[in-house]
């Protein structure tokens, strides 16, 4: 079964270079262990010291413990079985549900932990995805709108029966500033951590340049890209349509959700990544535009100051904010209009 | 009695052996890299997904688990599964890969070592 | 002596012979080359080749099925198992559909050639849905080459045995 929290959790961390410096690169060769739990990878990449990246596996195999929709004994495995009694839950569990419900309420809606009925339904990720009668839909719909789950303190509590929700959309990005946090607590300075398709970047490189990141391009494969950026101490992240989908004849239903229909997005876009300081906002973000369309994204941005890169299906690529201002354009099949 | 398969070599059996020859240049023809120049990569799949893209040029070790443990290790622009618990270890006998296009497979463990070319000097690739 | 029995007899024989060839093979050097366990050769399939043209697809596919059984039993896993069921069955037909269709124009060289080369792709295919990845497709090349050059030698070794056998006869002893 594939998981829908993070099934994406395949951890690569690339520490650039440990905290000591100029050392030739012969010297220190980078140290990587990978975890595999839960059907996920979880990767950790140094170019020294072992015992950090013990740690951050540690990190990063608990905090999947505990957000994962699919493990029963996850709290949030552990809440969506609980119906209307709630349940107690973590420390990381609490803080990241209500830093999501906060994100619910700014997006009003569009962004909702609590898609997860609707998701499970379509189950776009899973083994066996499906296009669900309309009446499915309605019917799956009725069990969705964040308003109903509540947080106080430790005690997560959903008002109906039926509820579920799913961290899957931040979790990423709140597993990478954990990480990054306990980098910095180690003494790291410079490290590039990969979670999934996002990433991390602490600090700058030893030689003391920003990063050099490629944007996927989303009609190729893995290792291919649409343009470069420059980039230091951010998180950056990409919401689209083409990493985890599934096709029926010839339609494309991708795993994000328009919460007002019940069905997949599908809009002018092919993805939008931003870059910010903060990995689970960055994740909400990227869902968020990606769901807005490339008109109403642009706006917010503008409104919001966040720096975003937004490819269109007809491989137009529209940047915005600070960040994205040095973006190199470097794949000729695609228009970046400024 | 019906006809019986000849047990002497005929001339159209060349056909037969033509064909597998052509099946065999096919494949390696699609198998060549294209135009693959720059930095190259040394990418590890488990189960048909890629898990991580290490550029060849950077020394490494990485530790692969599942129901064995291989470890690959870059080093000197090559990459090979150093060591491993599996039954035959023949992923390790494959020995070092360095051109694009090149592979080992720890069959046991679902695990392909195999070198790609990149596009160009990115750190990563984002989304 | 029956038939039938005689029949049963040989095909006993050729299962025998067919496990002792997969584990001379087995001996082989071979993974060196081609670092997947399980990928032969196919050296056994001069048994096969024997029993399809003397007995028929039946008895073939029954000494096909036997052999992938019993090696597996004895010097495999189910790893093992599942790369001879699909190379072995996917040569059988390959080489009697071939039998049944150009019988006249082809001889068992050819036959034990597309045989060989069938035996392959099949055990790839069964490799590359374990590993969930077409990449072993890239050993094709190699192995279709050494195929054709084993589907040759096989093929000699099986037109002297069937004429040994009285394959020609259209009397079969009994």
């Amino acid at each position: 079964m594939k998981k829908i929290i993070a099934a994406l959790l395949a951890l690569t961390l690339i520490f650039a270079f440990a905290a000591c410096g100029n050392e030739p690169a012969a010297d220190t060769s980078a140290r990587t262990a990978t975890v595999f739990a839960m059907d996920t990878f979880i990767t950790v990449t140094a170019y020294s010291g072992d015992e950090t990246l013990e740690k951050v596996g540690k990190l990063m195999t608990g905090l999947d413990g505990k957000l994962s929709r699919t493990k029963a004994d996850s709290d949030i495995g552990r809440l969506n079985a609980s119906g209307t009694e709630g349940v107690t839950v973590g420390d990381d569990a609490a803080t990241l549900l209500s830093e999501a419900l906060g994100y619910c309420a700014e997006s009003g809606g569009i962004f909702d932990i609590t898609i997860a009925p609707v998701t499970e339904l379509w189950n776009v990720t899973g083994d066996s995805p499906r296009v669900p009668s309309p009446a499915e839909i309605a019917d799956a719909m009725l069990c969705v709108g964040y308003k109903y789950l509540t947080i106080d303190g430790n005690e997560a509590k959903f008002a109906y029966e039926g509820m579920s929700c799913d961290l899957g959309g931040i979790a990423k990005g709140y597993a990478a500033d954990k990480a990054v946090d306990l980098l910095k607590s180690e003494g790291v300075t410079s490290a590039m951590l990969q979670v999934g398709s996002s990433i991390y970047l602490l600090g700058e490189k030893p030689d003391g340049s920003a990063y050099n990141v490629g944007i996927r391009d989303p009609e190729g494969d893995a290792n291919s890209y649409v343009g470069t950026v420059k980039i230091k101490d951010k998180y950056i992240t990409s919401s689209g349509d083409y990493e985890r989908y599934f096709e029926v004849g010839g339609k494309r239903y991708c795993h994000i959700f328009d919460t007002a229909s019940g069905y997949p997005i599908d809009n002018d876009l092919h993805s939008v990544t931003v870059i910010t300081d903060n990995g689970a906002k960055g994740d909400y973000l990227s869902t968020l535009l990606f769901c807005l369309g490339l008109e109403n994204g642009l706006r917010k941005c503008e409104e919001y100051g966040v720096s975003a890169l937004f490819i269109t299906k007809d491989k137009h690529i529209y940047t915005t904010g600070s960040d994205f201002a040095e973006f190199e354009l470097t794949n000729g099949d695609y228009v970046h209009e400024k | 009695m019906k006809s019986k398969l000849s047990l002497q070599f005929k001339k159209r059996d060349f056909i037969i052996i033509a064909a597998a020859l052509l099946l065999a240049a096919a494949v390696f023809l699609f198998f060549l890299p294209k135009g693959e120049t720059g930095r190259l990569y040394a990418e590890i799949s488990k189960n048909g997904e890629v898990i991580a893209s290490l550029p060849l040029d950077t020394d490494a070790e990485y530790v692969v688990n599942g129901d064995y443990e291989n470890v690959v290790t870059i080093s000197d622009g090559s990459a090979f599964f150093s060591s491993s618990n599996c039954p035959n270890e023949d992923c390790v006998h494959t020995g070092k890969l360095t051109k694009a296009g090149q592979l080992a497979v720890c069959l046991p463990n679902g695990v392909t070592l195999r070198i790609v070319g990149g596009e160009g000097d990115v750190d990563a690739i984002a989304g | 002596m029956k038939n039938g029995l005689k029949k049963l007899t040989v095909c006993g024989l050729m299962t025998a012979v067919c496990l002792i060839l997969g584990y001379l093979e087995h001996l082989l050097p071979f993974s060196l080359i081609i670092p997947l366990p399980g990928i032969k050769l196919g050296l056994s399939n001069i048994a096969l080749l024997v029993v399809l043209l003397m007995y028929g697809p039946a008895y073939a596919y029954g000494v096909t099925a036997l052999k992938c059984g019993l090696s597996a039993l004895l010097f495999g896993s189910v790893t093992s198992l599942a790369f001879s069921l699909t190379g072995g069955l996917l040569a059988m037909t390959a080489m009697w559909l071939l039998t049944l269709t150009f019988k006249e124009k082809l001889s068992v060289f050819g036959v034990s050639v597309a045989g060989a080369v069938m035996h392959n792709v099949g055990q790839l295919s069964a490799a590359s849905v374990i590993m969930g990845s077409a990449a072993v497709f890239s050993y094709l090349p190699l192995l279709a080459t050494a195929g054709t050059v084993t589907g040759l030698v096989t093929a000699a070794v099986a037109s002297r045995t069937l004429h040994l056998l009285g394959y020609e006869k259209d009397a079969v002893l009994s």
